[in-house]
């Protein structure tokens, strides 16, 4: 029976060194963990351009086209082609609350949408 | 000792083991001590071992500082679980329990497509992963990091109508996150913790997701994911013209893409009971036969062996990218990268030592691991396959068996093979499924000529619709085609009989392990001691 000699002094450098730098590591990793602060920013804020570049870029209704409509929420293809038709046949929506004439959008979807959209001239 | 990651492995593994059961350095990090202590506690720790060794090493004490190194892996193995389990102050867990909020964040993996296990369900779900960015919550938006999992009930994204979601796409929804429910004989909510995801939500339909027109993640990846939707869609353009081949179709894109999951319940079924399911999940095998055929060309193109290598490797990985980077896939990726390493650089190329070494490279990368079934099943086939195949190969009937025709060797080491693989994997089965199927050895030699000419076939088509026009590949497809109604026939030639035993205790499992690679070491042994003898 050979006896156990343990590690050779090579293969024990480099184990130390492996496990050094792998604890160094985890610690360097916690620690940017451990500093990782909660920012946040209120939605009900003085100023709503910051708050709406915040929540998402805005959507011009009056230029978007089929797939870009479906983006929004609430609004699929069948939405997106009566929004389309309404646009066409009686040109661009002045605000958010002329979207609610389309049939199949209520007032709960236009408050919903009125965080998307914007109305260029 | 020749090889020093046998013993560093256990140690390291048993710290993850150890902090995962007892939580030791987890509950440190949640304790009232301030939390940036506890990083530099390891570090001291680890400062006051490494002192320790260098001060034995100098002393000449090698076996006592041998037992300080692992003694510095155990530590490795508690810091690497607690830091995984970590939670930062800016985590989602800190602000949510079970609320309806609006999440940005990127897709960090592609979406899973998922069939329910009713077998009349014609939409699967599916499964959208998100790094949450950006939380709103009771008028408040938190900048915030985090991984959730959003169903979309019953949706189908080959249809048309339907938004697509890709890899590092920006989405941004208002949905009600909750933590996962555990099933009564299954720790879900750990499941999915280990793959970093704290909470689910589902949702009926993607109008509720805004696609925000920017991308995350890494682009690599993202175009490594682009490759493969584009040979998802290769084999879905053939099965609009063939819709009678689509169900054969799901089955060779579970066996090279790794899509097993959104095969339909009732042929998932039939490959479990037939005990062909190892077949659907993409491990060794391919990733063999991957490597051989690159080998086999890059040779023949008379590159020299120390370049192939660096063609090989990340071909492999690219391969084990396509297979969304599954435990087996990866780990036959690094276990097949060293063996080939070691055989091109005229280094030491042995199969058990990959093995480890895979082990210790997905363990540090996701600690996690070590208590998935996909992972221990992997590895203990694996090491059975290698250590039984270490024993026979140097018994008297094995150097015959070695040395008969190859028409004759190959399906008897086949057998060989896949008896090694159930008895490294039988007690795991028994532990986590509570069955087994009776056929497994006869079904799978049964299945190898099929497989030996289908996945080579179906790997090359599939590398060949990346560079050629495809409706010059619709011959060879339906050949694979063929073959794959072969394995499907073959999948149900087997009546359903599946051997249900109690739930195996974990103490007997690790008996089982401790006896099967005890005593195939113990015959290993044997045989190299007398070896020599015999010589004489």
């Amino acid at each position: 029976m050979v006896p156990w000699t343990g590690l050779s002094p090579k293969q024990q450098i480099v184990c130390v060194t492996a496990c050094c730098f792998g604890v160094l590591w985890l610690c360097g990793t916690a620690w940017q963990a451990v500093r990782s602060p909660l920012v946040a920013v209120s939605l009900a804020s003085s100023v709503p351009e910051t708050v709406t570049v915040l929540i998402d870029p805005p959507v011009d209704v009056n230029r978007a086209g089929y797939e870009e409509l479906q983006l929004l929420p609430a609004i699929g293809p069948v939405m997106a082609e009566r929004i389309l038709r309404y646009r066409r046949q009686h040109g661009p929506f002045a605000s958010v609350d002329e979207l609610a004439r389309i049939h199949g959008i209520g007032p709960k979807t236009v408050q919903k949408l009125s965080y998307y959209l914007k109305f260029d001239d | 000792m020749r090889r020093p990651l046998f013993l560093v492995l256990p140690w390291f593994l048993g710290g993850v083991w150890l902090e995962s059961r007892a939580r030791l350095l987890a509950s440190l990090y949640q304790s009232s001590l301030p939390v940036a202590v506890v990083p530099w506690a390891a570090v001291g720790a680890a400062a006051v071992l490494a002192g320790s060794w260098a001060a034995l090493h100098r002393a000449g004490r090698q076996r006592t500082a041998t037992c300080v190194i692992c003694g510095l892996a155990l530590l490795l193995g508690l810091q690497r679980d607690a830091v995984s389990r970590y939670l930062p102050p800016n985590h989602l867990a800190h602000l949510i329990e079970n609320a309806v909020v609006t999440v940005e964040g990127h897709l960090y993996r592609p979406c899973d497509v998922r069939r329910s296990r009713s077998y009349a369900s014609k939409h699967p779900n599916t499964y959208l992963y998100v790094a949450v960015q950006w939380l709103e919550l009771d008028g408040m938006r938190y900048r915030v990091q985090g991984k959730i999992r959003i169903t979309l009930l019953g949706s189908d994204l080959l249809r048309e109508e339907r938004k697509t979601f890709r890899y590092g796409d920006v989405i941004r929804t208002r949905l009600r996150l909750k933590r996962p429910r555990n099933l009564p004989d299954f720790d879900y909510r750990e499941y999915l913790r280990r793959r970093g995801i704290y909470f689910i939500g589902s949702l009926k339909h993607d109008r509720y997701i805004v696609k925000l027109p920017e991308r995350r993640g890494n682009p690599w990846l993202a175009r490594l994911y682009a490759v493969r939707r584009k040979i998802l869609r290769f084999f879905a353009r053939y099965a609009a013209g063939h819709p009678e081949a689509a169900p054969t179709l799901q089955v060779l894109q579970a066996m090279t893409l790794g899509t097993g999951r959104q095969l339909p319940a009732e042929l998932l079924d039939r490959f479990r009971n037939a005990g062909l399911y190892h077949l659907l999940v993409v491990s060794g095998i391919h990733v063999g036969i991957v490597a051989a055929a690159l080998h086999a060309v890059l040779r023949y193109g008379g590159v020299p062996a120390r370049y192939r290598l660096w063609v090989v490797m990340p071909v492999l990985l690219i391969f084990a990218g396509f297979c969304g980077f599954q435990l087996p896939v990866l780990r036959a990726v690094i276990m097949a990268c060293v063996l080939y390493a070691g055989v091109v650089l005229h280094r030491m190329a042995d199969g058990l030592y990959s093995l480890a070494f895979s082990a210790a490279v997905l363990v540090w990368l996701w600690p996690g691991a070590l208590f998935e079934a996909s992972f221990q099943m992997t590895m203990m086939a694996t090491a059975s396959i290698l250590m039984s195949y270490g024993c026979w190969s140097r018994s008297a009937w094995g150097g015959t068996i070695l040395r008969w025709p190859a028409i004759l060797r190959i399906p008897v080491t086949g057998v060989l093979m896949s008896g090694s693989a159930l008895l490294g994997i039988a007690p795991l089965m028994l532990s986590y499924f509570q069955q087994v199927s009776p056929y497994s050895i006869i079904s799978t030699l049964a299945a190898m000529p099929i497989m030996l000419a289908l996945l080579p076939a179906a790997l090359l088509l599939e590398a060949c619709a990346l560079i050629l026009p495809w409706n010059w590949l619709w011959p060879g497809l339906a050949a694979a085609v063929a073959l794959g109604d072969a394995l499907v026939a073959l999948a149900g030639v087997f009546p359903p009989v599946l051997l249900t035993v109690r739930q195996l205790r974990p103490e007997v499992v690790w008996l089982y392990y401790a006896g099967l690679f005890g005593g195939l070491a113990l015959i290993r042994r044997r045989q190299k001691l007398a070896g020599p003898k015999r010589e004489e």
